[in-house]
């Protein structure tokens, strides 16, 4: 069964005139365990897409179901107790909250889905991305690799259904971005974690199991890569 | 020099909300320092005109008024370089990247300084203008209002009080000397930091928010308490201390000065209280007095007799409830035994046991010498009229009959010491043994109980002569006193007259009797206390504007710059409920901080208040409780209102927004 089910997903800004289609009825399904890289040149809809996929953003019209349940028709706060527990997300610029420290970020979505963390997860987390030992660092006491190693642990501490990577190495130097794609691809392998990148690095696409192409709001080319 | 003019230009047009608020800020003090200066100028010349050229007198009042004046100012210079410095800090902070980015294209330390600078330049000519105008404005509409109130009492005095609208060039110097004073430090702090900034950390966004790694304590239960949510609200609060300092300072300062101005208000109606009492609602007051051939005179011997004529209580009662017959009119009758000298009253030997220490306090420094294991004193005993005997039996929690022992005193100071008032029993004794002086008989008096300090109504702490006092139910009365409020004064005191005249018949008791309507009396002390009241109003509400307009700045440049961060948690998933709980808690923790800062502060600023200002009636220093509670709850309130209209505000932007829009 498909994971992940977008049907005529279509979102427009604008009134009259001025209408500006970033999306124009995309449609795809993603199944359980898949490493799917969306690419596309910037500003051809690829960032609006993924927001929608993340329930971050509503659509125009079209539907997105995760697990089988039409996350347009929950109300915000559903919407936000969903996402918590189904959606991991990770961001170019790693966006954690400044205040809390790395562990803390992490167990962000745990907490605030007022459950008790667990420690061994936790633990198994710290050491796939490899910041055991700055746990207890603020996210400005960390580099750039290492915050994103953080959003990374942000986004499987709650096994999601899905992980959203909007150009997730946009903002690293090459070794760190080849690290982050490692890590995200040994959850992929390790956990069977549905994986969803977006990326318009030729090197990080071809390492996924299927590449979307996007152009002008629509899928040009939806291909399985060959190894 | 153009370009940095340009770019302070630019910025302030860009955060158009900060800036209004800044003007307001900058204007608000620079009108207030104008308004007191140009009141410390009228008053001084009415003081000068009304006084003469009495150097003793205009060495005292321009103390007095220099010294107001000063207080004044430097309450308000203090409130307004708050506010101003964090509105230049916010502005600088917020643009630190954009400094990066100068300083990388060659802009010099001195330039960025001079863009901050400029800011600071450009506010104070368009606010301190504004400013001054607003000042003398408000200086004119208060002198309006004063005089009018004055008018009242000028029109039944022999001497006038005006206060002439002087606009003093010394008032305006001083006033943008000040404000631009304010203007410059505010602005010099965060340039000269801009300006050392390393052009790297500026571009990078370091130092922008200072973030430190702290311990943080005390989580737990605060979690416990409000859930997740609650954690992350103490966190970033004491985490990131710097991006609520400004308005837990802000608050803090507001509730200083408001604790410290309520207590100053309620000092001083209370020392026109205890200093005239009776007289602020009673517009008619009759009395029976002996006159002044019937009384003994000073220094004359136990020998000579002197007779003069009591009244009774019952007739007095019946008198009373005559009164009270007329429509619109409460009364409060009061007598007791004494006349001038000690002749009539009893006296009586106080065991040192049943006073407090203030009392024995000043027995001791007045040099009384103990009598036995006691003092010996004068008693007054003390009626009044039934209905409000009623009254202070149920207040004392004694039965109807009863003596009940006054548990007040008042003592005038020497050399305008003041006066003091005070609690001189610390028991009731069962009964008093009283002794006539002049025939050196005795009487026992048993004690029901004792009338607290507070519970003293105006009436009975007016006539309070400086005796132990106890009010008994009934007496031969050698003075009688009806307060009486009315709401037709002259028709009143023409029908009291009519029943004092008939009610009282023996020989010679028109000398007695007089009625006092206190419309037609001159000068009074209500009015000079009703300007007072008038100008310490005036100055909480300014003051209260003033902060108000630092905390909407502050907490909404907070809330505004975190504008990602909330951005944020919505994306992983924190529910509006819980991110508006979230911030609820922290306006709230904000709150209680300041008022944990601001409390005390402001206890101690009403104490040095009380120390400061001992004359002319010493009173026992008491903690401003209702200034604490109004200022608790309006902290409370205006941080939650605040920070609510904030969030409405962020709420309307798509999540994604706010999380682009910054990048």
């Amino acid at each position: 069964m498909a994971i992940l089910q977008v049907k005529n997903l279509t979102k427009t800004y604008g009134k009259g005139d001025t209408t500006v289609t970033a999306l124009g009825g995309v449609s795809f399904s993603v199944e359980k365990g898949e490493f799917v890289a969306i690419v596309g040149a910037s500003g051809s809809g690829k960032s609006t897409l993924m927001h929608l996929i993340g329930g971050v953003d509503r659509p125009t019209s079209g539907s997105v179901e995760i697990s089988g349940k039409d996350i347009f028709k929950l109300n915000e706060s559903e919407l936000a107790v969903f996402r918590r527990r189904n959606i991991g997300l990770v961001y170019q610029f790693y966006n954690l909250i400044p205040t809390l420290t790395a562990e803390e970020n992490i167990l962000l979505p745990c907490l605030l889905d007022n459950r008790k963390p667990d420690g061994d997860k936790l633990k198994k987390i710290l050491e796939t991305i490899g910041l055991t030992d700055r746990a207890k660092h603020l996210p400005n006491e960390l580099s750039g690799g290492q915050q994103q190693r953080v959003s990374v642990g942000r986004a499987l501490i709650n096994d999601p259904a899905i992980i959203l990577a909007d150009e997730p190495t946009g903002n690293l130097d090459s070794k760190s971005s080849r690290e982050i794609i490692e890590l995200l691809k040994l959850s992929n392998k390790r956990y069977n974690q549905t994986l969803i990148i977006i990326t318009h690095d030729e090197k990080i696409a071809v390492q996924a199991d299927r590449v979307i192409t996007i152009s002008d709001g629509q899928i040009i080319r939806d291909e399985v890569v060959c190894r | 020099m153009k370009l940095a003019a340009g770019l302070a230009y630019s910025q302030l047009k860009t955060n158009r909300s900060r800036t209004l608020f800044t003007l307001a800020g900058i204007m608000l003090s620079t009108a207030m320092i104008t308004a007191v200066s140009g009141f410390v100028a009228s008053a001084d010349v009415m003081f000068k005109g009304l006084l003469g050229e009495n150097r003793y007198y205009n060495s005292m009042y321009n103390e007095m008024l220099l010294g107001l004046g000063a207080v004044f100012g430097s309450i308000i210079t203090a409130a307004s370089v708050i506010v101003v410095s964090n509105s230049f800090r916010i502005s600088a902070g917020e643009r630190i990247r954009q400094f990066g980015i100068l300083k990388s294209v060659g802009a010099t330390k001195r330039q960025i300084a001079q863009i901050i600078m400029y800011e600071g330049i450009l506010l104070a000519a368009v606010a301190i203008p504004i400013g001054i105008v607003l000042g003398l404005i408000v200086n004119f509409a208060g002198i309006q209002i004063m005089d009018n109130l004055l008018a009242a009492a000028n029109r039944r005095n022999s001497f006038q009080i005006n206060f002439d609208f002087i606009v003093a060039w010394q008032a305006i110097v001083i006033s943008i000397m000040l404000s631009f004073g304010t203007v410059w430090m505010s602005a010099w702090i965060p340039a000269s930091k801009a300006a050392k900034m390393a052009s790297i950390d500026a571009i990078r966004g370091r130092g922008e928010v200072e973030i430190k790694a702290r311990n943080v304590r005390g989580g737990l239960l605060i979690g416990k308490l409000f859930g997740f949510e609650g954690t992350l609200a103490y966190k970033s609060l004491k985490r990131s201390r710097r991006n609520f300092r400004a308005t837990v300072v802000s608050l803090t300062a507001s509730i200083v000065l408001f604790i410290a101005a309520g207590y100053f208000s309620g000092q001083y109606k209370e020392i026109t209280r205890l200093y005239y009492p009776g007289v602020e609602n009673a517009n008619v007051v009759c009395t029976f007095l002996p006159p002044e051939e019937a009384k003994p005179d000073n220094g004359s011997s136990e020998s000579k007799e002197h007779e003069y004529a009591t009244l009774n209580s019952a007739i007095a009662d019946q008198i009373t409830v005559k009164f009270r017959e007329y429509p619109n009119t409460s009364v409060f009758g009061v007598g007791d035994d004494v006349l001038e000298g000690d002749y009539n009253s009893y006296k009586t030997v106080i065991p040192k046991e049943i006073l407090t220490s203030k009392m024995l306090e000043i027995f001791i420094s007045n040099g009384y010498v103990p009598a036995g294991d006691g003092y010996s004193v004068p008693v007054t005993l003390f009626i009044t009229d039934q209905e409000n005997y009623a009254k202070l039996c149920k207040k004392a929690g004694v039965p109807f009959g009863s003596n009940i022992l006054v548990n007040y005193a008042r003592i005038p100071g020497g050399d305008g010491a003041g006066k003091s008032i005070f609690e001189p029993f610390a028991f009731t004794p069962q009964t008093l043994n009283l002794t006539n002086p002049k025939d050196n008989s005795k009487v026992e008096l048993p004690l029901g109980g004792m009338l607290d300090i507070r519970d003293v109504p105006n009436e009975v702490a007016a006539t309070y002569v400086g005796n132990v006092t106890v009010i008994v139910p009934q007496l031969n009365a050698t003075r009688y006193i009806w307060f009486i409020e009315a709401k037709n004064p002259k028709g009143f005191a023409k029908y009291a007259d009519e029943i004092l005249h008939d009610s009282i018949t023996f020989e010679g008791s028109s000398e007695y009797i007089e009625v006092k309507n206190m419309e037609e009396i001159p000068f009074e002390v209500r009015d000079i206390s009703r300007l007072i009241m008038v100008f310490i109003y005036g100055f909480i509400t300014m003051l209260t504007l003033i902060g108000m307009t630092n905390v909407i700045s502050t907490i909404s440049t907070n809330v505004r710059s975190r504008g990602r961060e909330f951005a944020v948690l919505r994306s992983v998933g924190i529910t509006p409920a819980g991110l508006r709980r979230m911030l609820n808690l922290e306006s709230l923790l904000c709150s209680v901080k300041s008022l944990v800062f601001g409390v005390p502060l402001g206890v101690l600023g009403s104490y040095l208040l009380y120390r400061a200002f001992t004359s002319p009636v010493k009173l026992d220093y008491a903690i401003p409780w209702m200034p604490i509670l109004q200022c608790t709850l309006g902290v409370i309130a205006i941080t939650w209102i605040i920070m609510r209209y904030s969030i409405s505000r962020l709420r309307c932007d798509s999540i994604i927004e706010t999380i682009r829009s910054e990048h």
